[in-house]
């Protein structure tokens, strides 16, 4: 029974016009990036062969071109802003209209409330983490099509934004592919949560677009925090906005571990409560 | 064998008392009318029985089983509330057969079959949201019947319907109760519900205030 009901929503997940609107648009936001950076590799590099001098080959490579690699482009600062939004949009909107449609009560009778709640859970996750994932996975093939996958050099840690005390920087100067990997695989869980938030919404709101735009609100709150937080200096060192820490190179402070899951955490704890307890324990109207 | 046993339910929803000790037993291969003004505990007594709402006090049971406690909801029901309830962006067959792929009781063949029973069209294409009323309560009564339960309730389900599809809904009941469903319905008009109902509840206020038998038992 499970199976068959994580299979029907899944389904109904990822094979839904939003889906596909939020992967067209993250993919959008991409290109923008791809643009930026393919050029200004050209142009650096048409200016050292000009020049003659040293190409600087480990200073210009796919892994500090990419949308991942940047923390300056337009296309970079747009996707970073706006993901709560691409990843909420696909599904987590879902059980909203259909406990106002009223489809919740045919489901759950035939499912049962545990295995129609951890379904529904379970595609929005996979929803907001694809939502996330597949436009830099985008990003990261399309860049390599124009720039070399050339292992970066801690040498040029200026050009890479990468430095000794950045969250994995032995892997990224090692293993690069790896790196990106695990960043992905970061991104994918915890946009797959920040989707999960929306569902959690939606167990008080009756309006879907407000369960989809309340997640950017809950992650801006955090970002502009900050700002007053960052007086103190034990916190100075760790980034804790998502906006910045999911990006794979810092854009403001260093992430790190601690934070990461820390807030990984407090999201799983509040997305399971709300949909998998709370509204379960409730009478369907 | 299925049997049905309302116990002393009663239900508050705040300070409004909606359903009143109501007390009742129910067999299988019996159809059982509702009748009711708006607001006299007809849907409530539904709810309670497909276990969407708890009782307050009291409880109801499906073969000895006491939902809420050694079930959550029966184990074969189909059921049709108020208004029927699908997802507007698929067809009538892409929602029919996604609840039946929930149990997988009813086969594609079935759900199809059922879609044809209730005058629809199982190839339409047409997104539910685009369905017309009687169309969309006619997907309701295929939900309900399409995977053959034990028990079938019916809240209004002659609601928006034409001649033709009063006298389809009559047919489905009558077929559903000769092949030894227990069949609840509850609707406006008393002439339906006396021609179709072996035993009728008649509620006032959420309490039972009479039990008839209906022109089918005579």
């Amino acid at each position: 029974m499970l199976k068959r009901m994580i299979r029907l929503e899944v389904h109904k997940a990822l094979r839904n016009k939003l889906f596909y609107a939020s992967i067209i648009v993250g993919c959008a936001i991409t290109i923008i990036a791809l643009i930026y950076n393919v050029g200004i590799y050209q142009d650096a590099f048409a200016m050292m062969n000009i020049a003659d001098g040293n190409p600087e080959y480990e200073g210009f490579s796919l892994f500090n071109h990419w949308i991942g690699g940047e923390p300056f482009s337009l296309g970079t600062a747009i996707y970073f802003f706006v993901f709560p939004l691409l990843v909420a949009m696909p599904y987590g909107w879902s059980y909203c209209e259909e406990k106002q449609c009223g489809y919740v009560k045919e489901a759950v009778v035939r499912s049962g409330k545990k295995v129609y709640f951890l379904s529904k859970y379970i595609a929005i996750f996979l929803s907001g983490g694809l939502a996330m994932v597949i436009p830099l996975v985008f990003n990261f093939l399309t860049t390599a099509m124009f720039i070399p996958a050339v292992v970066p050099s801690p040498v040029y840690c200026t050009s890479t934004g990468v430095f000794f005390n950045s969250l994995m920087s032995m892997l990224y100067y090692s293993m690069p592919f790896l790196y990106v990997l695990f960043y992905l695989a970061i991104d994918f869980v915890f946009c797959g949560l920040i989707a999960c938030f929306s569902y959690g919404v939606t167990c008080f709101v009756r309006n879907r677009a407000i369960a989809v735009i309340l997640p950017l609100f809950f992650l801006l709150a955090l970002h502009y925090s900050r700002q007053f937080l960052f007086t103190s200096y034990d916190i100075s060192n760790r980034e804790i906005s998502p906006m910045y820490f999911l990006r794979p190179v810092s854009a403001w402070a260093q992430a790190s571990w601690t934070v990461i899951i820390v807030e990984t955490v407090v999201l799983f704890v509040i997305t399971v409560f709300l949909s998998m307890i709370w509204e379960r324990s409730h009478e369907i109207y | 064998m299925v049997q049905i046993e309302i116990n002393n339910v009663t239900k508050r929803i705040h300070k409004n008392l909606v359903l009143q000790d109501v007390t009742a037993v129910m067999h299988e291969g019996r159809i059982y009318g509702l009748q009711g003004v708006n607001g006299s505990g007809k849907t409530m007594l539904m709810r309670t029985i497909i276990g969407l709402i708890r009782p307050s006090e009291g409880n109801v049971s499906i073969n000895g089983k006491i939902i809420g406690k050694d079930i959550e909801f029966p184990e074969s029901i189909g059921f049709l509330l108020e208004n029927p309830a699908f997802l507007g962006r698929y067809s009538g067959f892409d929602n029919l057969n996604m609840l039946a792929g929930i149990r997988k009781t009813a086969t594609v063949e079935q759900v199809r079959d059922t879609i044809r029973l209730v005058g629809l069209d199982p190839g339409d294409k047409k997104k539910y949201r685009k369905y017309s009323l009687g169309m969309k309560q006619r997907l309701g009564i295929a939900a309900a019947i399409m995977e053959e339960p034990d028990i079938v309730i019916l809240d209004e389900p002659t609601n928006a319907l034409d001649e033709s599809g009063i006298y389809l809904v009559k047919n489905i009941l009558l077929r559903q109760k000769e092949r030894g469903a227990l069949v609840i319905i509850s609707c406006h008009d008393i002439g339906i519900l006396r021609e179709l109902s072996d035993e009728i509840f008649k509620l006032d206020t959420g309490r039972i205030i009479e039990h008839i038998c209906g022109e089918s038992d005579a």
